[in-house]
């Protein structure tokens, strides 16, 4: 299987389905649009059949950049954070099709963000990768990766890159 | 190029065709240049995330975390070696 960028041309996103209708309404629809306005960059997983016009899409992932932002921080709190807001890479969106679930695809897809998110990082500065959890099942996935929820959204899970990048195997 | 149908009330249509006249374009490219600004806003602000000010101790504990990551990881890791890319 490969790891490429998104190319609507190329890539039959029509037939992907993952169970969740907001996943694979965004990669019919918008995920297009979405990657010409440089709002977020889409990586799919294929696997080249050779004989289909288009190629089956297996899971994919969305990375945007960030900001996070703490309301009303004290200027003492503010003096920890010599760039504020704080910039942060976003995982967007990341989606298994049905028949490819269950085989660790997630989580090989998680690394593959993740070593991509570091590498951003290496240009552009950044100091989060911060998830956004499609629904509750989602979000204990990425807990089981030491992503930690905010307590305001459970479905919005941070975690420091600087960790990632000192740990990562 | 498609068409956009909006349905406004008289005295709506009047203001916006008076204050379009007044910036010198048409009706249409004030009303479009409208929504295309009100739009990048809202995509910008779609990515940029706000936080409480009761999470700032959660925040910085998180920022500060140096923790040692889950094993799962580690099997990640190897599943992932078998894509390329």
């Amino acid at each position: 299987m490969k790891l490429v960028r998104f190319d609507h041309r190329k890539h039959d996103a029509r037939s992907f389905s993952c169970g969740v209708a907001e996943l694979d309404t965004w990669l019919r629809r918008y995920a297009k649009r979405s990657q010409m306005d440089s709002l977020t960059r889409v990586f799919v997983l294929v696997e080249d059949d050779g004989a289909a016009p288009k190629v089956r899409i297996v899971a994919y992932f969305a990375l945007s950049m960030s900001s996070v932002e703490v309301d009303s921080l004290s200027d003492a709190d503010k003096a920890r954070l010599p760039r504020y807001p704080v910039p942060a890479v976003l995982l967007t969106r990341l989606a298994v099709s049905t028949a490819h679930q269950g085989q660790g695809l997630g989580g090989a897809l998680l690394y593959k963000a993740t070593k991509k998110a570091l590498l951003a990082n290496d240009a552009v500065a950044a100091r989060l990768f911060v998830v956004h959890a499609i629904n509750e099942g989602a979000a204990r996935f990425y807990k089981g990766y030491g992503f930690t929820p905010s307590p305001g959204d459970p479905l919005r899970l941070y975690i420091a890159l600087e960790r990632l990048r000192a740990q990562l195997p | 190029m498609s068409r956009v149908q909006l349905r406004v009330q008289e005295s709506l249509r009047e203001r916006l065709e008076e204050q379009a006249a007044r910036s010198g374009v048409t009706l249409t490219e004030y009303v479009i240049g409208a929504i295309t600004e009100r739009l990048r806003r809202d995509q910008e602000a779609a990515n940029r995330i706000e936080l409480a000010a009761s999470d700032r101790n959660w925040f910085f504990d998180v920022l500060d975390d140096r923790s040692p990551l889950p094993d799962r990881w580690e099997r990640a890791a190897t599943a992932s070696a078998k894509i390329d890319g």
